[in-house]
């Protein structure tokens, strides 16, 4: 096991490496010169911009400056400074806990309304409520997260008036239509994938076994056949955090959530390569560790997998 | 050598009648059981309404797109503008079936210069496995490591004027992977098929394995997944220049015109639905279009 | 006799009702089981052996299954009248049921000492820690090694054999008055296969349970079996004594069955299989089901079918020429031979 996650860990090396390093590159070859873009119309003396261009390794090599960087999150969590002075460490811790209270919220949505969709449109099959929980996915799914998120804002937010149309002002009841947004097509498709796996264990002679075993209906399908159904849905569900944060992006800026999404599309157009740099270095990383887990959940929740 | 060679060449010769009918028949089924999708048709109506929409967008409106007269600007939708009129005066409902075009483009563009590749790089890594296949398999690592949001944001941002072509191309970049992730694994299945190994042990050549029993068998899942792909690249688009990284004025996109809309969602509301409904509309045709195809080739998929 | 039998199955018919037709499974099926007394169902895949005992344990999936008439009749109460909740506690508790493969029927991420001790904990009310020390003590009582060090293990750790073993664990928890058991042996070694058998014998005799025991294997049956019913497309063609049957068979398909067992007293004679497959359930032939593949068919075979009656005291058979085979006084016809 132990074996089997540094292996793991290993394999990522690369990936984290070449991710980043990409992103570095693109970010800093950005046209134009940022320390001008900095000074505004008023020329910097010429010695105050190389201090400036010293403190940020801009006149190293490139693969230098992108070392120096890394060695700098990865040795002391530093992430780097803006060019205004400000470490992007704090920006992050500003505006992550937003973020993460918009994922935690859309994970909640998703796993609560998901399943609860996937048992009944399972269990009931070809009935009714199975085929509304069909329609439903197969609509939803197939809609851009864009136009589910103008949708949700225009329908309940400006119409209706049920939640607020965009910012954080009203604290957690305005993270509920960005959530929704944000975790509406996992919700379609965790409710599919459960309701096929649960059809397919409902059929499979281990359930019937139970059956056999004179247990009620609701243990039947409770214990023994969602127990197995869940397996692929938990697994999903984890890989999908990571997704999740390449919505933020979409969902905050519509509604105007000033969190880890809407501060990296900031600045990016702001040309803050390091801030950008620093964000996704996290994202990779933060993917990385989850692929992970979510790997040594499923052997943990699947008893068949073994990592050896 | 040539003993061989005639083995290999009767064998192809009396392999091929077979082979065709069985395809006949594959697709044959296909279109028998698409027929009867109502999802299916649903959304071949919606297609063929929206391809016409983009090829000859005259058909569906005689107002000009560009005229944009600032006396008539806000007006709520009307019977002389369907649509209203946006901030600058312009007929919305024709800005908005001009809109097409773009979307619908790119969408195309992307997710057939990610099948081709997906074809060529799938069987390459799927059937000679090898270093191909350990480098795809890193590089697709590499891909869903960064959101492709925000990867296609970073990248996009570099270049400075982006049309059609530039959007399209960094799609292209952090979109193939997926697809030939896809295509290798079908080919691989079909590699392992015994017609295949037959081939293999009659001596055909690789190319001709490739091209005659390969292929034809590994593409089936591909072809639903590139409609459904066409879907997802669309709403991409739209989602990339809605946010300001990928088309811009003056072109006609309905990512512009949200993005624009955006500021006025509580005075002019209608600016923002109707080319909300119209990104909507076409992603979801072709994403119900490839599902239903892939359901239609490969009723196994259906399971996902 | 004028005590009421264990189990008792009454004209049982079921069908599978399907998009491509009305497949008749079961045509009026009777039989009868005593405490301590072992009926082995034999037949041929198809013949609707499997789905008798899917019926009587309640776990027939309807649709596409439906119970077309008859009655089966526990201690003289008809099951299939009950409702869900008493018919739910008879399961496992009174009439209880192996399954074939083992590796399928149970569930692959539980401990299988979970799943025995399950029985424990929901139809005893029994807590955790007691149920648990149960389900050690019945897997030591059907032979498993190392019990205690098990419990915890998954299915997939086991052996077949073992696996086998866990199965008539759960079925024989609560002290079942009927077992059934569903091909319990065929997907085992053969070496197993007879260690399985005689578990399942001595506790049958240790718990005076009635034993049905479905197979296709005639070999399995001679051991084991008290009575025999033979099954050909849904219907019982012969029931007797197993002895009787082995030695005096009454119908031309047990007659061929059994000539197509391979016996090392028996020399010289060439194999015979019986000729032909199984009708289609969907499209019986009118008659004796048999008559396509009998040798000894006329054209009464095909016009009228034959009723299970006695060819001799307690052996029936559904042939019109039942004591003509049973005496072996009966010829193949010319046309059959060629």
């Amino acid at each position: 096991m132990t074996q089997y996650i540094i292996r793991r860990l290993l394999q990522f090396i690369p990936v984290t490496i070449f991710a980043t390093l990409i992103v570095y590159w693109l970010v800093f070859s950005m046209p134009g010169d940022p320390i001008r873009a900095l000074s505004g119309d008023r020329p910097m003396p010429e010695a105050q911009v190389e201090a400036i261009r010293e403190q940020y390794n801009l006149n190293d090599p490139f693969l230098v400056q992108y070392a120096k960087y890394m060695w700098g999150v990865f040795t002391q969590g530093d992430f780097g400074t803006t060019f205004q002075g400000r470490p992007v460490l704090d920006i992050i811790q500003q505006t992550l806990p937003t973020t993460l209270t918009l994922a935690a919220f859309a994970f909640v949505f998703q796993g609560i309304i998901g399943i609860i969709a996937g048992i009944l449109s399972g269990v009931y099959k070809d009935r009714f409520i199975d085929r509304l929980v069909q329609v439903s996915t197969v609509v939803v799914v197939a809609l851009p997260t864009l136009a589910i998120a103008f949708l949700l804002q225009l329908v309940f937010g400006l119409n209706l008036g049920l939640f607020p149309i965009a910012g954080i002002q009203q604290g957690l009841v305005s993270y509920i239509l960005p959530a929704i947004a944000l975790g509406a097509v996992s919700t379609a498709m965790i409710a599919r994938m459960l309701r096929s796996e649960l059809i397919e264990a409902l059929q499979s002679d281990y359930v019937r076994t139970a059956t056999a075993k004179g247990l009620k209906r609701g243990r039947v399908i409770g214990r023994h056949g969602l127990r197995n159904s869940l397996i692929p849905v938990v697994t999903f569900m984890g890989a999908d955090l990571a997704t999740m944060m390449g919505g933020t992006i979409v969902v905050e800026s519509i509604f105007n959530i000033p969190g880890l999404g809407g501060q990296i599309f900031r600045s990016i157009q702001a040309q803050e390569g390091t801030v950008v740099v620093g964000i996704v270095t996290l994202l990779v990383l933060f993917y990385v560790t989850l692929n992970l887990l979510v790997d040594l959940l499923y052997a943990v929740l699947d008893p068949r997998i073994r990592y050896d | 050598m040539t003993e061989l060679n005639k083995v290999d060449a009767s064998a192809t010769v009396t392999n091929e009648p077979a082979k065709k009918t069985e395809d006949a028949s594959l697709w044959a089924d296909a279109w028998r059981s698409l027929r009867r999708n109502p999802w299916f048709i649903t959304s071949a109506v919606l297609l063929l309404i929206l391809i016409t929409m983009a090829l000859f967008p005259q058909l569906f409106t005689d107002q000009d797109p560009r005229h944009c007269p600032l006396d008539r600007s806000r007006q709520e939708p009307s019977a002389e503008h369907w649509f209203g009129t946006d901030i600058q005066g312009c007929d919305y409902y024709s800005r908005v079936i001009y809109g097409a075009r773009n979307s619908i483009a790119i969408g195309l563009i992307v997710a057939f210069s990610c099948l081709g590749i997906a074809i060529v790089m799938g069987l390459v890594a799927g059937y000679f496995r090898g270093w191909v296949d350990a480098v795809l398999g890193r590089l697709t690592d590499l891909v869903f490591a960064i959101p492709y949001i925000l990867g296609a944001l970073v990248f996009l941002n570099v270049i400075e004027t982006r049309g059609v072509r530039e959007v399209a191309f960094v799609l292209v970049i952090f979109g193939w992977p997926t697809m030939t992730r896809l295509m290798r694994g079908s080919v691989l299945s079909v590699t392992g098929q015994e017609y295949v190994l037959a081939a293999k042990a009659l001596g055909a050549k690789n190319i001709n394995i490739m091209r005659r029993h390969i292929l034809p068998n590994a593409l089936g899942p591909v072809v639903g997944y590139t409609a459904i792909y066409t879907g997802i690249v669309i709403g991409a688009e739209a989602t990339l220049t809605f946010l300001g990284v990928g088309l811009q004025l003056p072109a006609i996109s309905w990512g512009i015109q949200l993005n624009q809309a955006q500021g006025y969602i509580t005075q002019l509301p209608h600016l923002l639905v109707f080319p909300m409904i119209f990104v909507g509309l076409t992603v979801f045709s072709f994403m119900i279009m490839g599902e239903a195809l892939r359901d239609a080739i490969d009723p196994k998929s259906k399971k996902r | 006799m004028t005590t009421t039998p264990l189990l008792e199955v009454k004209d049982l018919h079921v069908e599978f009702r399907t998009k491509s037709g009305v497949a008749q499974a079961i045509n009026g099926l009777n039989f009868s089981l005593n405490a301590g007394e072992t009926l082995a169902i034999l037949g041929e895949s198809g013949s609707g052996k499997s789905v008798t005992a899917q019926t009587i344990m309640g776990i027939l999936d309807m649709p596409p299954g439906h119970i077309a008439g008859g009655q089966i009749l526990y201690r003289g109460e008809d099951i299939l009248t009950m409702n869900e909740t008493k018919r739910r506690k008879l399961r496992g508790v009174n009439i209880s049921m192996i399954f074939q493969d083992a590796l399928s029927a149970l569930n692959p991420v539980l401990p299988v000492g979970w799943q025995i001790a399950e029985m424990f904990r929901v139809h005893r009310g029994m807590k955790r820690g007691p149920a648990k020390k149960k389900a050690i003590e019945l897997m030591q009582r059907v032979g498993i090694p190392g019990a205690e060090g098990r419990v915890g293990d998954y299915p997939h750790q086991f052996s077949g054999g073992m696996r086998q073993r866990i199965m008539i664990a759960i079925a024989i928890a609560l002290d079942p008055d009927v077992l059934i058991a569903d091909e319990p042996t065929t997907a085992l070694d053969v070496t197993v296969q007879a260690q399985v058998m005689r578990l399942l014998k001595e506790l049958q005799v240790e718990n005076n349970m009635g034993l049905i025991l479905i197979t296709h294997d005639l070999g399995v049956v001679a051991d084991v079996a008290d009575k025999i019913a033979v099954m050909y497309a849904g219907r019982v063609m012969e029931a007797a004594d197993v002895y009787e049957i082995y030695a005096k068979p009454a119908h031309p398909y047990t007659k061929g069955l059994l000539e197509s067992i391979p016996r090392i007293d028996a020399e010289g004679d060439r194999l015979s299989a019986i000729p032909g497959l199984p009708p289609s359930l969907t499209d019986m032939p009118s008659g004796c089901p048999f008559n396509p593949r009998c040798p000894y068919a006329t054209d009464l075979c095909v016009s009228d079918r034959p009723e299970l009656l006695p060819a001799a005291e307690g052996h029936y058979s559904a042939c019109h020429y039942r004591e003509d085979v049973y005496q072996g006084t009966i010829e193949p016809r010319q046309e059959a031979q060629a």
